[in-house]
């Protein structure tokens, strides 16, 4: 027999204790794998396909993901080592030498780390396939070809050799840097008293009396559960909040479309494009059902930087009263303030347009107004300035600026216009002729369209976050049942004395139910209980739906309270059969 | 020149923010063949002076001398492989690793050397036929009661024909039948191997097997 047989032998044995962690390594790593495939996928992220509004969607995700990877790894490779502190300590006082010890623990790191790294791969692969059924047929974001690039595996790679590195180093440290007494006495290191126990005790003596017997079995490894209580009650919380902020988040892209779409549908006309005559988009949308009950006409300029709209034309047909001079022009910023982004108001003190009849023509800001006045598209520019009539003049038939024609109509009903307007985005791309990725110039916008992309973009980042708040959880979870697992043998001898003093089975089970819930139930407590606040300010702040976001939350809290509840009845008849073994 | 000898060792613990001294000038010299019992109360030192003389433990300052070498003379790497040719441990709780099986448990200090198959064979049947427990050589751990436990602590600590033992309250988890069957064990291995051996034990039956007893009190030898 070698000293690898044995080493082989050790490992294998102790790969049975460590097996949930591995399964929670393996998941974490498949579903950032998950993540990789789809912000290194170039269809996705190059915004010509999907828009960018709901691709970015993957970024923070993906960031959660990396980050819980980055430090779950270390710490549950931590616990496996914890678990085989004393098994060090026996090879150590038998003559084993650290380095010995220290090249075993990175073979063994090594190889469970190239397993996970294999299974998450596979695991990953299958995953990402569902992610883009669901996000493609179940979501409905179209464009979306699936495919893993080798980049998704490097960066997956390199992100748990990253974990891997970090868990060597802190796991070398810890385990053979320990002195052997203590790696040998590591198991029976159990410590004081609970302080909710003592707290019982001390303020409600009655009740300690009354569950003498239950808070028994709560009253033991105080600091071992405490850090216990603290970490899941914080992955919980973090779940809550990321649940909430998903709620805020769709309900401020829904409100957003109100604010930015104040026209059903609306199009340019310039350069020679999207010329199409009335008849036609009336006949295009009237095939769909789709009516139009009001439309406007307001021509423009643009540059590189800027749309310049003559002030009386603003005034007549958009319903506003500004009054701007020649020589100057007024900032219109078009944003809604309270969208929850943070916008750039900054007034451009003035513009100098060159013309090609020759000379200079020289504006000032007169002020400025922030007012959503139409919908945005892509045939304008980024900022938009009301000029005086004459100097508009001056430009619109400068060949140095680009004249256009915005059209803006409002439907009788746009919620069914879906299929009209997109019978008209591919007329005006007929008429233009032009291909997918030029006609993106020009295409037109509608609202139901803007509405179907902030529904998309929601259910993505619901989507997606699923995930992470579901490996959260599953950490969370972990976190408890092992430490439960742990005390089994404490348990058993516990309540092979109860049995002996005559308590029957009914109330044994009743007693670790208890136990259980009294283990599971107050993280999920304490999580509702700090992040709700948080959640509002949060929701409230940027997007005010603090309301909506604590909703989310203390709904997500209360299913999983009701979850535990429930499970533990099952968890604590499994574990039960086990102490009356 | 005797088996083990100790000079002036001092050592002590932080406890609860204050110093406790553990050892205090504790000198002590084991000569080769010899049985010796280190008796004393809880929290004499009895444990502390046995980690320290098998080299899994330092003391502050002192001399620890096996063989005419000194123990802090070795590097960590030269004092593990010390340790596993010249020592042999057998603790109160047994200290066996569960996820192997009694043979692989009694050869671990010969597979840490590397020795070679043939003389790991060969010794494994000696050592199990001295103990007792040739029957139980493929069970698993678990499946073995205390008594049997502690014989196969014993195989593994002689395994590798080391001249001294360190047991620290070999007989403390044991019934007193296997107890007594466990000391005659190790008496009769000390008597055939000529393996110098010492026990900590608070058992005045325990420490009777022994030639000599070394009192520990407070901790410094007072007899």
């Amino acid at each position: 027999m070698t000293f690898l047989d044995i080493s082989i032998k050790i490992f294998w044995k102790n790969i049975t204790r460590y097996r949930l962690y591995f399964f929670c390594c393996v998941c974490a790593a498949a579903v950032f794998f998950c993540f990789a495939a789809l912000f290194t996928n170039q269809s996705f992220m190059e915004g010509q396909a999907v828009d960018p509004m709901i691709a970015d969607n993957i970024i923070f995700p993906s960031f959660l993901a990396a980050v819980f990877l980055l430090l779950f790894v270390p710490y549950s490779y931590s616990v496996f080592l914890f678990a085989r502190k004393q098994e060090y300590g026996i090879l150590f006082s038998l003559g084993m030498s650290r380095l010995a010890a220290l090249k075993c623990l990175f073979l063994e790191g090594a190889a469970m780390g190239g397993l996970a790294l294999v299974l998450s791969f596979l695991a990953g692969s299958i995953l990402s396939l569902f992610f883009s059924g669901v996000i493609s047929r179940v979501i409905g974001i179209e464009g979306l070809q699936w495919e893993i690039s080798y980049k998704a595996y490097a960066v997956t790679a390199l992100l748990y050799g990253t974990a891997l590195g970090i868990t060597a180093v802190l796991g070398g440290i810890s385990t053979l840097g320990g002195r052997i007494r203590s790696l040998l006495l590591a198991p029976y290191q159990a410590e004081a008293k609970g302080g909710g126990y003592h707290i019982l005790q001390k303020y409600f003596p009655g009740y300690a009396k009354k569950r003498l017997v239950e808070c028994s079995l709560l009253a033991r490894h105080r600091k071992d559960w405490t850090i216990r209580y603290v970490f899941s009650a914080l992955l919980i919380g973090t779940v809550l909040h990321l649940a909430g902020f998903c709620l805020v988040l769709q309900s401020s892209l829904l409100r957003d479309v109100e604010n930015y779409c104040p026209y059903d549908l609306a199009y340019s006309e310039m350069l020679g494009k999207n010329h199409i005559s009335e008849d036609e988009l009336r006949d295009t949308l009237s095939l769909h059902g789709v009516t139009i009950v009001k439309e406007k006409k307001i021509s423009y300029v643009r540059d590189a930087a800027f749309n310049y709209l003559a002030v009386s034309e603003v005034n007549e047909k958009l319903g506003c009263s500004y009054r701007v001079l020649e020589g100057t022009f007024l900032n219109l910023f078009q944003y809604e303030m309270e969208d929850g982004y943070e916008h750039d108001i900054q007034e451009i003190p003035r513009v100098s347009l060159s013309l090609e009849t020759g000379g200079e023509l020289k504006l000032f800001t007169c002020g400025s107004d922030i007012r959503i006045l139409f919908n945005k598209g892509p045939a304008q520019a980024d900022y938009t300035l009301i000029i005086n009539d004459a100097d508009f003049d001056r430009i619109k038939s400068d060949p140095n600026y680009w004249f256009g024609m915005m059209h803006l109509f409002q439907l009788q009903d746009f919620k069914t216009s879906f299929a009209g307007i997109k019978s008209f985005q591919s007329l005006l791309q007929e008429v233009n002729g032009l291909t997918v990725e030029e006609q993106q110039y020009f295409r037109a916008v509608s609202k139901i369209e803007r509405l179907w992309e902030a529904r998309q973009s929601g259910q993505f980042c619901i989507f997606l976050m699923f995930f992470v708040e579901a490996l959260l959880l599953m950490a969370a979870y972990l976190l408890i049942h092992v430490r439960v697992a742990a005390e089994r043998e404490e348990n058993k001898r516990a309540f092979t004395s109860l049995f002996l003093v005559g308590i029957t089975d009914e109330e044994a089970f009743r007693l670790c139910l208890f136990k259980n819930r009294m283990r599971f139930l107050p993280p999920l407590i304490a999580a509702l209980i700090f992040s709700m606040p948080l959640l509002y300010t949060m929701g409230e702040g940027s997007y005010h739906s603090g309301a909506l976001g604590c909703f989310g939350g203390i709904c997500i809290d209360f299913f999983l309270v009701v979850f535990t509840s429930i499970s533990s009845v099952f968890y604590s008849r499994r574990e039960l059969k086990f102490l009356k073994m | 020149m005797y088996a083990l000898e100790a000079k002036h060792l001092f050592k002590s613990y932080r406890a609860r923010g204050k110093e406790v001294t553990v050892l205090q000038d504790v000198s002590l010299k084991i000569g080769r063949g010899e049985m010796v019992a280190v008796m004393g109360p809880s929290g004499s030192g009895k444990t502390t002076l046995l980690h320290n003389l098998c080299g899994i433990d330092t003391p502050d300052s002192g001399e620890i001398i096996v063989n005419g070498r000194e123990l802090a003379s070795f590097s960590g790497e030269e004092l593990a492989v010390f340790r596993r040719r010249q020592f042999g441990m057998v603790f109160q709780d047994f200290q066996l690793l569960e996820s192997l099986s009694v043979e692989e448990n009694i050869l671990l200090p010969m597979i840490l050397d590397r020795r070679s198959k043939e003389e790991q064979e060969q010794r494994l049947w000696k050592m199990l036929a001295l103990t007792g427990i040739g029957e139980l050589a493929d069970r698993r751990i678990t499946e073995l009661s205390g008594g049997q436990k502690q014989r196969v602590a014993i195989a593994r600590a002689l395994i590798q024909e080391p001249c001294l033992i360190f047991a620290d309250e070999p007989t403390g988890n044991l019934d007193a039948d296997t107890a007594e069957n466990i000391l005659n064990c190790m008496a009769e291995m000390n008597q055939r191997t000529k393996t110098s051996m010492v026990i900590v034990t608070h058992d005045k039956y325990a420490a009777s097997f022994c030639h000599r007893i070394l009192r520990l009190e407070k901790g410094g030898v007072v007899g």
